[in-house]
């Protein structure tokens, strides 16, 4: 399974997402705002979701800005920094 | 998306004002400046609408039975009081804590809390003087962060620029990249302390809930953040209890011990905020001069907050 499918799967499962699929959202898709429609309260689960999974800690906020552009960017992010993958 | 904006508090008097008590505060001392705003206040009560009107959203609810007069000398003490805990809240940076008769009820207790691996979130309220509180548990082991804005009120700047020791006072700021939310959550992580304002809706996903008789907005962020991390939760709470003294309680609420297997992420939100909403509704009303929060918590037209803080 691709790391960009494990990623669309845990958001959808941890975040609660109701009626999306992960073929739903796309690679490049937005997560926050008109994309997936994501929050700032959604962006804590996210930290959640990488430390919990990937042992990641998002210290430089410009890189989580560009992080969580979309799923391509977050697991670009995840391929960069994490062991754990 | 972008970063948000949220409005500043509504302050009153001007600039100029403000540092007029300041100069008077520094070469002689808080009394001289609590006499000159005795005869500050009935302006603000009498001749301005405005500060009447944003009193009045909280006067008639913990006060339902007064009109007129009675309700004009509710608004004078109350303005009164905001002026005292400003003053009081310049003082403290200006002249020390020393100055001031702090009454901390169980401090040691919670400065052991903070030693754990546990982050905490440390729940104020607009009640009785915040920063007061704020210059004691600076000397907390670990660093304490403030998810705030410092607000264009000198008062404030004052204190956050003169008070404490920069190592344990820390800002995020809520305007930045996803509110300040993922630096929260990393300091969470890291077993640090994190004090958010529970009394204030603006720019937040918010809940309604039963408040001096009514639904009032709450934010959900600090319940959000306890559920998401695991963290205790703190409730803390000041009041002035005369001249140049406060008292400081809390209440801690262990993520552990908490009744919160088999519910939901909502049902866990609503369960922690009735807890908070409840202790607050009995402080206040224990203190009803001292809760300074000016908005229309009463107003469930959620379109218009988010209207106006987006």
């Amino acid at each position: 399974m691709s790391l960009e499918l494990d990623l669309k799967k845990l958001i959808i499962e941890e975040l609660k997402i109701e009626d999306v699929e992960p073929e739903d959202i796309g690679d490049e898709d937005a997560l926050f705002g008109e994309g997936l429609g994501l929050d700032s309260l959604d962006a804590v689960e996210l930290v959640v979701i990488l430390k919990k999974h990937y042992k990641i800690d998002l210290e430089d906020m410009e890189k989580a800005r560009a992080a969580f552009a979309s799923i391509k960017a977050l697991a670009a992010y995840i391929r960069e920094n994490s062991e754990v993958q | 998306m972008p970063d948000q904006v949220i409005p500043a508090s509504p302050r009153y008097g001007t600039r100029l004002g403000h540092w007029f008590f300041y100069i008077v505060l520094k070469w002689f001392g808080p009394i001289p400046a609590y006499i000159i705003l005795a005869f500050v206040v009935p302006y603000y009560v009498f001749v301005l609408k405005r500060p009447r009107r944003e009193a009045g959203y909280y006067l008639k609810r913990m006060f339902p039975e007064d009109s007129g007069f009675r309700r004009a000398l509710r608004t004078y003490q109350y303005i009164y009081h905001l002026g005292l805990s400003l003053i009081d809240q310049a003082a403290i940076g200006i002249l020390g804590r020393d100055k001031f008769d702090i009454d901390f009820v169980d401090r040691e207790k919670l400065y052991e809390l903070s030693k754990s691996e546990k982050g905490i979130v440390l729940l104020t309220s607009h009640v009785g003087n915040w920063q007061t509180s704020m210059a004691v548990v600076d000397d907390m082991e670990k660093p304490v962060n403030f998810l705030l804005r410092l607000e264009d009120h000198v008062a404030d700047r004052y204190f956050f620029n003169l008070s404490g020791n920069d190592k344990s006072i820390k800002i995020i700021d809520p305007t930045t990249f996803m509110g300040g939310l993922i630096q929260v959550t990393q300091v969470l992580q890291r077993g640090e302390t994190v004090s958010i304002m529970g009394d204030r809706a603006w720019g937040a996903r918010t809940m309604a809930y039963q408040f001096l008789g009514e639904q009032a907005l709450f934010p959900v962020t600090p319940y959000h953040l306890v559920t998401a991390n695991g963290s205790d939760l703190v409730i803390l709470l000041t009041a002035r209890t005369g001249k140049l003294a406060f008292k400081i309680e809390y209440v801690h609420f262990s993520y552990g011990d908490m009744d919160l297997k088999g519910k939901t992420k909502e049902e866990k939100i609503q369960y922690l905020l009735g807890k908070y909403v409840e202790i607050l509704e009995a402080w206040v009303k224990k203190y009803p001069y001292m809760w300074f929060n000016f908005f229309d918590f009463w107003d469930l037209n959620k379109e218009k907050y988010e209207a106006q803080t987006i």
